[in-house]
């Protein structure tokens, strides 16, 4: 018995010790890449100084263009938005940002009446591109804070190889990609933005209204941050078709362009434009913040 | 409790320390390993333990009596009542919905309109393996091929035995319930072969069976959306993920049970190097085709009674086997389809052909593709949703009117999962060729293999969105 439970002990330290060997150099790769938005925002921000930025899921980053809205504005904005995310990732997004040495004069964060109304919000499907930062304070903290210490992403910096197993395709597989293309991005441009196709499923649905709640913790957080760094904070509702959104908090400084266009074939999906109805929106977004 | 989950990965060492602190102290080491093996079914649904309770009290109270009783008729009784209780409760169980929706459509067809309710049944996991097991004890006795258990916790251990309960090996009295009367001393070389052996299956299932899963669930629950290449090669992908499923957890139990000095019988012996279907029969879920054969196939006269009855006899064990499955036809046309695959070798007597021989020559590599290839075509209907279903996918592969692999290049993502469950496949194979050419009983890791096993689980295993075990739902 003796020798066997020796033996497991010693295997088990081995294998422990090479996986996250193997774990902490696919951080490295990831740290060093732009593949994921996180180390894109990392490589890139530092030491710049932007007028704006946008925050947000993929109705964030596909709605606006900030290379159009730089063109019409004489801007320098950045779209920091990451698709299958919500309030809580737009809050980490931004610390990074800050974190990793940029600065920026405005935040545009995007919204969805059902993220603004969770009140108890838990991981997004794309939480795991921090990963590779595990080590740094605030994103140890965020994910112990929102998901619990025995998440495997708060598990993660303690033993590396439990985020990376478990996100093997998404963190390990990629660490190759990275490793071979280390300027590739992963669908965004040099400047964060994406466009869904012109192809898709138009939306047929009948017109709809919503009361936005502002229940989400994390719109707390994010105005505290905005705050302490001098930050002008807006909230953007980004187009969905048919569907009016309305707010009764006067608070909230809210650019509200949810039923803005109504031309179906500008839609990917009911909740996305594609690459026209972007260009549509952008520019009624960039004459609106042009006055702001 | 999942085999591959964090629950059993925290349960495993606990109950592993607890069993070998109680050292040489029986009874307790049975108690001990029974609470554990109502805790890991418990996990699962706490409210159908009491119908492993009542199947064990059952059969303790019929195998004390009939071992006491010489009177025929009331030993007839007896074993009567232990199997009107063991399949009554598969036949409520697993069954009812089936016999009642079949009845409506028959007369439906019939043009007689009928109303009847079905019930909403939660199928208890484990208890076509359970009850098999129980079951083949109360026949045992009655042949006297065994004595009456004695020991109401041995025996109660016996049943609920967590490594096998649920997905089997199904155990026989004989061979397993012994065990539970031996003092048991700790194994080293059985506990390492044991950690291999889980390791193996744990690559099995979590690399394997839940790569190809990724692909398999997609096209079969859209099968007309595809090509034909594409319906080929989700049926090859499902022949490997349900052997990976399936021969993986068997190797998992076979391994734990291992680490408390327990012996399992092998279940899977390298089915896929058949050259012919009897062969593979001798290879495949080896615990339910030697059930059927010993307490089906043999009293039914097996292959020494008339031609007629040998071909009676053959599809009565293929289509209860089939039944055994599951509640639905798929299940009975597969058993039919490979009685019909077995039938001719029976019957020109080349059914116990392939005993030996395991090296790879041409002959043997056309006859063991040409097999795979017959088995994949059954496994068809056992996977699909009904049996329209499974015929159109048929249909469709063999009209071989479009090529494209579309599915497979349709994103990064989709080309890395084809790449992982070939190359996992590829993996298994090739280590399983090598046992199986050296004549090995199962694949043998040693410390290196394992380790590298152990890392290619870890960076290639589905861990985030894991398939449950697919025998648990029979």
């Amino acid at each position: 018995m003796k020798k066997f439970l020796k033996q497991i002990t010693i295997y088990g330290l081995l294998v422990l010790l090479i996986l996250n060997g193997i774990s902490l150099v696919v951080f490295y790769i990831h740290q060093k890449s732009k593949l994921y938005k996180p180390s894109f925002i990392s490589n890139t921000v530092e030491n710049q100084n932007y007028d704006y930025i946008i925050l947000g899921s993929s109705m964030g980053l596909t709605s606006i263009d900030t290379k159009l809205v730089d063109q019409m504005n004489s801007t320098s904005g950045l779209n920091a938005s990451m698709d299958d995310t919500s309030l809580g990732t737009h809050y980490l997004m931004l610390k990074h940002f800050l974190e990793s040495g940029g600065s920026t004069d405005k935040v545009f964060v995007t919204i969805s009446p059902r993220d603004v109304a969770n009140k108890n919000p838990k991981e997004s499907t794309n939480d795991y591109r921090f990963l590779p930062y595990i080590y740094r304070d605030y994103v140890h903290k965020h994910f112990n804070e929102k998901l619990g210490p025995t998440h495997y992403l708060s598990l993660s910096y303690w033993q590396p190889f439990v985020g990376v197993s478990y996100y093997n395709l998404e963190m390990a597989a990629s660490s190759a990609q990275a490793l071979i293309q280390p300027n590739k991005r992963n669908r965004f441009d040099d400047k964060g933005n994406y466009s869904y196709p012109i192809t898709g499923n138009p939306p047929k649905n009948e017109l709809d209204e919503i009361t936005l709640a502002w229940e989400n913790p994390y719109l707390v957080k994010i105005e505290s941050l905005a705050k302490e760094n001098n930050i002008d904070l807006f909230y953007y509702q980004a187009p969905i078709y048919n569907l009016k959104v309305i707010t009764l908090d006067p608070k909230k400084n809210l650019i509200n362009h949810a039923n803005k266009i109504n031309d179906p074939s500008l839609f990917y999906d009911k909740i996305h434009v594609n690459a026209l109805g972007r260009e549509e929106i952008t520019k009624i977004f960039a004459n609106e913040i042009s006055l702001e | 409790m999942l085999f591959n989950s964090i629950s059993f990965l925290i349960f495993l060492p606990i109950v592993f320390a607890l069993f070998w602190l109680a050292n040489k102290k029986l009874q307790l080491q049975n108690l001990i390993v029974l609470i554990a093996s109502y805790v890991f079914y418990a996990w699962w649904d706490w409210r159908f333990l009491g119908l492993i309770i009542a199947s064990t009290l059952v059969d303790y109270a019929v195998g004390i009596n009939l071992e006491k009783t010489t009177a025929k008729s009331r030993r007839k009784v007896l074993v009567a009542m232990s199997l009107l209780f063991n399949l009554g409760l598969l036949g409520f169980f697993k069954y009812y919905n089936f016999f009642v929706e079949s009845f409506i459509e028959a007369f439906e067809t019939a043009g007689i309109s009928l109303e009847a309710s079905t019930l909403q049944i939660i199928l208890p996991v484990g208890i076509s393996f359970y009850t098999f097991q129980t079951l083949s004890y109360t026949l045992d006795v009655y042949k006297r091929e065994i004595s009456a258990s004695k020991n109401l916790l041995s025996f109660a251990t016996y049943v609920a035995f967590f490594p096998q309960l649920v997905a089997g090996p199904i155990e026989r009295a004989a061979q397993l319930l012994p065990q539970f009367s031996l003092p048991k001393k700790f194994d080293y070389q059985l506990a390492k072969s044991g950690i291999y052996l889980m390791i193996w299956g744990l690559f099995k299932k979590v690399v394997v069976a839940d790569n190809c899963a990724f692909f398999v669930n997609q096209i079969f629950d859209n099968p007309v959306q595809e090509s034909s290449v594409t319906l080929l090669l989700g049926a090859v992908l499902f022949a490997f993920q349900i052997y990976g499923d399936f021969s993986g957890y068997s190797d998992i139990a076979i391994g734990v049970a291992r680490l408390f000095g327990f012996k399992l019988m092998t279940n899977f012996s390298y089915p896929y190097f058949s050259r012919d279907i009897a062969e593979f029969w001798r290879r495949w879920h080896i615990s339910l085709s030697t059930w059927f054969r010993d307490y089906l196939y043999i009293p039914l006269g097996g292959s020494r009674a008339t031609k007629l009855k040998q071909v009676r006899n053959v599809f009565i064990i293929f289509l209860v086997s089939g039944f055994w499955h599951g509640a639905n036809w798929t299940f009975v046309v597969w058993g039919g389809i490979h009685a019909l695959l077995f039938l001719p070798l029976l019957l020109v007597k080349a059914n116990r052909k392939n005993l030996e021989g395991n090296h790879l020559n041409l002959k043997n590599i056309s006859s063991i593709i040409f097999t795979f290839l017959l088995v994949t075509f059954a496994w068809v209907f056992f996977r699909a949703a009904n049996l329209g279903e499974a015929w159109q996918y048929i249909v469709e592969i063999l009209k071989m009117d479009d090529l494209s692999m579309n599915l497979f290049l349709k994103s990064n993502k989709y080309m890395l999962f084809f790449g992982v469950s070939l190359f996992s496949i590829l993996v298994l194979l090739l280590t399983e060729y090598t046992a199986f050419a050296n004549n090995k009983k199962e694949v043998q890791l040693n410390k290196w293999k394992s380790f590298i096993v152990v890392i290619l689980i870890l960076f290639l295993g589905v861990f985030k969105n894991p398939s449950d075990f697919i025998y648990f739902q029979f």
